[in-house]
């Protein structure tokens, strides 16, 4: 397959992805760029790997870390939310991404490898094990993660409309207010 | 409903109102010609730049070019750098070794894996660089102010430099324990100054060309050199 046709199949789901990692819709256009033209320097190799998209999850996931640590980014971590734009206008295209939702707030309030677990895990439906190898960190500390951002998601609002919410899942809850970035390798 | 799909939900909801742009292709062309001013391999250059010969004195080479062979690079290659050259570092398969800036390459039998913090941020990958097997050579590879070059050959390197507008760098020499398959090595130094600053967009040709680089044997007996070109 040649490298147009895989990224421009690629691309709407990156972004999407991208999206939920960054809460913002140009940046996650941005970083989705960035990515695949990394990815498209070392084509003739990603190519013959057996999964090249796990290799650009790894990539996507890494270089919006990596963007995070250099930046240190905090307009979207603000404890104090904007006015929170019409219905229409919340989940209606660009616009709407613009004024962000209740999600996505809830989401970007996480610590940024936390954020990442839960986006792979429940957005891409990536196992533990290939959630770990995206991170490149222990499939504990997947579940830990994991369970820490599904913790916190569940008391927040942008999840009221979803019932049930008996939350416990089978996993650890431990300190759900530690609010540090916890990955490592 | 379990919090995992509770948190499903929510997010198929939440992304099935979004619809990304059509695939930027004018854009995403512009970041790879201004990524590839940043990332240059040469690695073309094979057994037509293989030589032998031998450093005399301190510093001067003369050079008894095999199989009168046109003399790749060897006005430029005659000057070793002052100080002491690095010595040889031997590392085992997959260790890593640290370029500066948190870079760092590792080796294999048949692979170097270069992993630069620009490219590949927290994340453990690494772009590889591998040659055909069985041949002889020598080339070069930069990225983000890191030169590598990589001797293949039978040939055992005692000394890498490279030449960049005048002045020669000695490069640090890494080899796989127990093979002598090939010798890789690294040196932060400055781009060409004809690459520095504004470029046309594309650059017509390579901004790391007319870079020599230089393998020694033992006794300073030159095992190959070449000077890059587009």
């Amino acid at each position: 397959m040649d490298f147009e046709t895989f990224a421009s199949a690629r691309w709407p789901r990156l972004v999407r992805t991208a999206y939920l990692l960054t809460g913002d819709h140009h940046e996650a256009e941005d970083l989705v760029q960035a990515t695949l033209a990394k990815v498209f320097t070392g084509w003739s190799r990603i190519r013959r790997l057996d999964e090249p998209d796990a290799y650009v999850h790894r990539a996507l996931i890494n270089n919006n870390l990596s963007r995070y640590r250099r930046r240190r980014v905090m307009q979207f971590l603000t404890p104090v939310l904007p006015d929170r734009a019409s219905p229409e206008s919340a989940y209606g295209g660009i616009s709407g991404i613009e004024a962000k939702s209740e999600l996505i707030r809830a989401l970007t309030q996480l610590p940024p490898r936390q954020r990442a677990v839960v986006v792979l895990r429940y957005w891409d439906d990536l196992s533990e094990q290939q959630t770990a190898e995206a991170l490149g960190c222990s499939v504990g500390n997947v579940k830990s993660q994991a369970s820490r951002g599904l913790s916190k998601l569940r008391a927040h609002p942008a999840l009221a409309g979803y019932s049930g919410g008996t939350g416990l899942d089978g996993m650890d809850h431990r300190d759900n207010r530690d609010n540090r970035d916890g990955g490592g390798k | 409903m379990d919090t995992e799909d509770m948190v499903r939900e929510a997010l198929r909801a939440e992304l099935a109102a979004v619809e990304p742009g059509e695939w930027p292709v004018g854009a995403m062309q512009d970041r790879v010609r201004r990524r590839q001013r940043g990332r240059w391999a040469v690695r073309a250059v094979t057994s037509a730049a293989v030589v032998t010969g031998v450093v005399l004195g301190a510093g001067m080479l003369s050079t008894g070019w095999g199989s009168g062979r046109e003399q790749v690079g060897a006005a430029s290659a005659s000057v070793l750098p002052a100080g002491t050259p690095p010595a040889v570092v031997v590392v085992r398969p997959g260790q890593r070794v640290q370029l500066g800036q948190g870079d760092w390459m590792s080796l294999t039998s048949d692979e170097i894996c270069t992993h630069i913090v620009d490219a590949y941020g927290g994340g453990p990958g690494c772009g590889g660089w591998s040659w055909a097997a069985g041949t002889t050579g020598i080339n070069l590879q930069y990225e983000d102010g890191v030169y590598q070059l990589a001797y293949y050959g039978s040939e055992q390197v005692a000394r890498l430099t490279i030449e960049v507008d005048g002045t020669t760098y000695w490069v640090t020499p890494v080899v796989l324990a127990g093979t002598h398959s090939y010798t890789t090595g690294y040196v932060r130094a400055p781009l060409p100054s004809a690459a520095r600053g504004p470029q046309k967009n594309p650059p017509k040709k390579s901004p790391i060309d007319g870079i020599t680089m230089v393998a020694y044997g033992a006794g300073g007996k030159v095992l190959a050199t070449s000077t890059t070109t587009s």
